[in-house]
């Protein structure tokens, strides 16, 4: 066997890369009519009435459901995953999420929120309708940028939330990092924002719903990261139904970042829509749609300030951040910012004392959600940059001042000042490594090359820490009747090539072969109940519970191979290349025969088993990210030339698809630092950035070449040693690439960049500069 | 304005391109879209020199500053300085009037340099 380690290819792809995976709009039902919902073209109003009679008139229109008969049904509101308690104002006050309904009823509050949703016989039909609603509406002053909504004479979008703050949260010792302050040789203070991103997963956002009236019974087909979390929010939270009487299957998916983790409202509203119309119903969002309704990413403006000593070394962080929440704190919003990276704040360094305040400021936006890596790219960003700004004040190589600040790998486990345990690491070495993999060293004589033809070359370097793990999720193993071994799991693959990794565990513990192995996921009926796939945790998760369900395993198949054998269990020793393989175990338990009545009993269902790792223990996914960029100070455009990363996940279980995860997460950073930028107008929030004419989407030939090793640093608190590798390439690459694009411009007199450095931003940075 | 607009019974029946001695383009994308942010072409024809700009304003245009430059002299440095006013141009926020006025000077420049390439490598 030996599959773990492996770069083994993953058998998953030939589907997708053939046209042939089964995304949710491949479930064809017969007689299947569509959803479209009609979304508002106003960032702000408050809504008089809702006329829907000229609508239901038109050609093919089967329903129209308005917020006001949900509310009258008693169907409940979507809301944030973090309880009240879990996430309070620094005062003890509780925060202010909003209240959404899945039709609002009185008032709009962001550009594309949905106010009806039109059933018809096709999706032309419906829009038509759709045209035909006669909302009357007043419409209102708006705010969608953080600064519009903080100003005195700002719009209030919840009066609940005066100012406009929906939360107001702090971590750390704010008297103890004023006293360290005080000390300082050195105070390092920056300024920074980071640009806010749609998601654009490559497939959108879709649901199809069906009711059985026969049966009392839903089925939901949606694009998600977890069919249990949408179940879970959908029956107990809006349609408050018995879970068993929703099944939510989540077929192939085409990608989610952090988006489809979350419950949005046209999935139930599909299930309320089958009801009412006896037929099964289906949305399937388009690209425009995407734009305005998908939850979107970052957008936070941060003042950083760091203190050093006379050395160099650390003596305190400060960090204040005000972070746009959109118009309704939903699903992890509240928390990106705030709980979600709270234990990363202070990177990889020996920071004595900190403090960091944050506040999320309710605008006219779509709500602001989980965005690959969630508040941990974020978290990265600010303290890397003030790294490089700090060491350049303090006359230190970019190297030179992590070397000096790293937590070195003989103090681990390290317990940083804000409670984070690290487990491992060995941070020096990375970086020491990715140094040699740069050709650090050779840089200067690029440099002149690059003069040479008239452009400005820069290197930066980052140098990220991430905390994944937690969200128990169940494995089951079970052997059929027909010779297959179903592994069922609570996480749900989304791109991450899942039905590999975790067969290759599989058979390398049970000794059966890969092929013979299915994964059973994203299904709220069928799969063991768990949290989905976010957050760079389900190796962790499915990883170490597949072990302990394959332990449990061959403990039951050993009594069965010592009753077949007619020994004693202490005579047999499980081994993969045994003369009695598992397969025939099984299938003699499942037979029956030869086996004593009491053994069988007393196994109950054969030799299958579970198994949930539930235990504590983050991971703490780590690297060193050095990037290089030419710019033509003539049209300003940057490129990245050369991209090298070494980092840390523990154990290693497949090379190839780790590669492509580091690979995935480095463009979605370039993308972020160079190309991408959601504009809502100011004065109107209207989305300015609304289709991929305006959005620029990173593209292949906007990428280098990526280098890739790295160190396996085994993670002590996990049995296989592994640690999250899903988001790590994007938390490292903004801060590399921006830290590169500062270096390049430095010699011109720039000392300061921001997110995107599009083509007009550098040359309008230069030509300031120039005066 | 519309002076080529199409009147019934009319059907277009020929274009005729006179073949440049020498030409360039050089296109600036936007960087979502990929369309010209400005576009440069630039041509030596036996009766004079063209400078078209598209893309930088509503409707593509000649740049006959720099026509007359390249008329005496076809060479980068001819057109080096001469600025096309920002008034009339494009403006987004991919590309402001005055970065596209900045742009333009490049990439005629750039397509100047092509042109002469292409010249060379004809001879």
């Amino acid at each position: 066997m030996g599959l773990m380690s492996k770069p083994i290819r993953r058998t998953e792809d030939k589907r997708f890369i053939t046209g042939k995976g089964r995304y949710v709009d491949d479930v064809k039902m017969v007689n299947t009519a569509v959803g479209y919902p009609l979304r508002t073209p106003y960032a702000h109003a408050k809504i008089l009435s809702i006329d829907t009679e000229a609508a239901k008139a038109m050609p093919g229109v089967l329903d129209i459901i308005v917020g006001a008969e949900l509310e009258a049904e008693g169907i409940g509101h979507l809301g944030s995953a973090f309880p009240p308690a879990m996430l309070k104002n620094r005062d003890g006050s509780p925060r202010v999420d909003g209240d959404r309904a899945l039709l609002t009823v009185d008032y709009v509050r962001y550009v594309g929120e949905p106010v009806a949703f039109v059933i018809a016989e096709s999706l032309n039909q419906a829009k038509d309708a759709a045209e035909q609603v006669f909302v009357d509406y007043e419409e209102l002053p708006a705010a969608g940028l953080i600064d519009e909504a903080l100003a005195p004479d700002a719009p209030q979008i919840w009066p609940q939330a005066p100012g406009n703050i929906a939360l107001d949260w702090e971590q750390g010792d704010e008297a103890a990092t004023t006293a360290a302050f005080a000390k300082a040789a050195h105070v390092t203070r920056i300024d920074l924002i980071n640009n806010r991103v749609v998601v654009n997963s490559m497939e959108p956002r879709g649901a199809l719903g069906t009711y059985d009236d026969a049966t009392g019974q839903y089925e939901l087909y949606v694009t998600s990261q977890g069919s249990h979390p949408v179940a879970d929010t959908i029956a107990k939270r809006v349609l408050k139904i018995p879970p068993d009487r929703l099944r939510v299957i989540t077929p192939d998916v085409g990608g989610g970042f952090g988006l489809k983790m979350s419950t949005f409202a046209e999935y139930p509203l599909v299930l309320i829509a089958s009801k009412r119309i006896g037929r099964p119903v289906k949305w399937m969002s388009e690209r425009t749609e995407a734009f305005q309704s998908d939850s979107h990413g970052r957008d936070l403006k941060s003042r950083a300030e760091m203190a050093f000593d006379a050395d160099g070394q650390i003596l305190a962080y400060r960090i204040v951040t005000d972070f746009n929440l959109g118009a309704y704190g939903l699903g992890f919003g509240p928390g990106i910012q705030s709980a979600v990276p709270m234990f990363v704040v202070g990177g990889v360094y020996t920071v004595p004392v900190l403090y960091n305040h944050v506040r999320a400021v309710f605008t006219n936006t779509v709500p602001v959600e989980a965005y690959r890596g969630a508040g941990r790219p974020e978290a990265a960003y600010i303290i890397e940059r003030i790294m490089d700004l700090a060491a350049r004040e303090l006359g230190l190589g970019p190297d030179e001042i992590r070397l000096r600040n790293f937590i070195r790998a003989e103090d681990m486990p390290f317990r940083s000042c804000v409670g984070a345990v690290i487990d491992s690491g060995d941070f020096q070495r990375n970086l020491k490594d990715c140094l040699v993999q740069a050709d650090w060293a050779g840089f200067p004589a690029r440099k002149e090359q690059s003069a040479k033809r008239g452009l400005l070359r820069g290197r930066g370097m980052s140098y990220y820490i991430e905390k994944t793990a937690g969200g128990a999720s169940a494995v089951t193993i079970a052997f059929t009747d027909g010779g297959r071994v179903e592994v069922g799991v609570g996480t749900s693959a989304h791109g991450q090539g899942h039905e590999t990794t975790f067969a290759a565990i599989v058979a390398d513990k049970l000794g059966v072969p890969f092929e013979s192995i299915d994964l059973i996921q994203g299904d709220s009926i069928r799969a063991p109940h768990g949290g989905g796939t976010g957050g760079s945790r389900s190796l962790w998760n499915s990883g170490n519970g597949i072990l302990k369900a394959a332990d449990a395993v061959i403990e039951k198949g050993r009594e069965v191979a010592a009753a077949l054998m007619d020994t004693t269990t202490d005579t047999i020793v499980f081994d993969e290349g045994a003369f009695l393989p598992l397969l025939e175990v099984a299938a003699a338990t499942r037979s029956g025969t030869h086996l004593p009545l009491e053994l069988l009993e007393k196994l109950e269902s054969g030799i299958d088993s579970a198994g949930t790792h539930d235990e504590k223990g983050e991971t703490f996914p780590n690297g060193c990210h050095i990037c290089e960029v030419e710019i033509d100070p003539e049209t300003g455009k940057v490129a990245v030339v050369s991209y090298e990363v070494v980092d840390d996940f523990g154990f290693v279980l497949n090379p190839l698809i780790v590669a492509g995860q580091v690979h995935g997460g480095v463009a979605q950073g370039i993308g972020q630092a160079l190309l991408e930028n959601c504009l809502y107008e100011p004065g109107t929030a209207q989305l300015q950035t609304g289709s991929f004419m305006d959005y620029a989407m990173p593209r292949a030939d906007d990428m280098p070449h990526f280098g890739f090793s790295y160190n396996e640093i085994l993670c002590t608190t996990n049995p296989l040693g592994i640690k999250g590798c899903g988001e790590a390439g994007t938390v490292g690459a903004a801060p590399a690439v921006m830290n590169a694009v500062l270096d390049a411009l430095w010699e011109k007199g720039v000392r300061a960049v921001d997110m995107p450095m599009t083509p007009m931003r550098v040359w309008e940075t230069l030509r300031a500069v120039a005066g | 304005m519309f002076e080529t607009a199409l009147e019934p019974g009319e059907i277009v029946r020929q274009v005729r391109f006179p073949i440049p001695l020498a030409a360039g383009y050089a296109k600036f994308p936007n960087p979502a879209s990929r369309y010209a942010v400005v576009g440069a072409f630039v041509a030596r024809t036996a009766t004079g020199v063209r400078v078209a700009i598209t893309g930088a304003a509503p409707s593509v245009f000649r740049a006959r500053g720099m026509e007359a430059a390249l008329d005496g002299s076809f060479t980068p440095a001819a057109i080096a300085g001469i600025a096309v006013p920002a008034d009339d141009l494009n403006s987004d926020p991919h590309a402001s009037a005055a970065y596209r006025a900045h742009l333009i000077g490049v990439m005629a420049a750039r397509a100047v340099i092509y042109a002469q390439e292409r010249d060379q490598g004809e001879h």
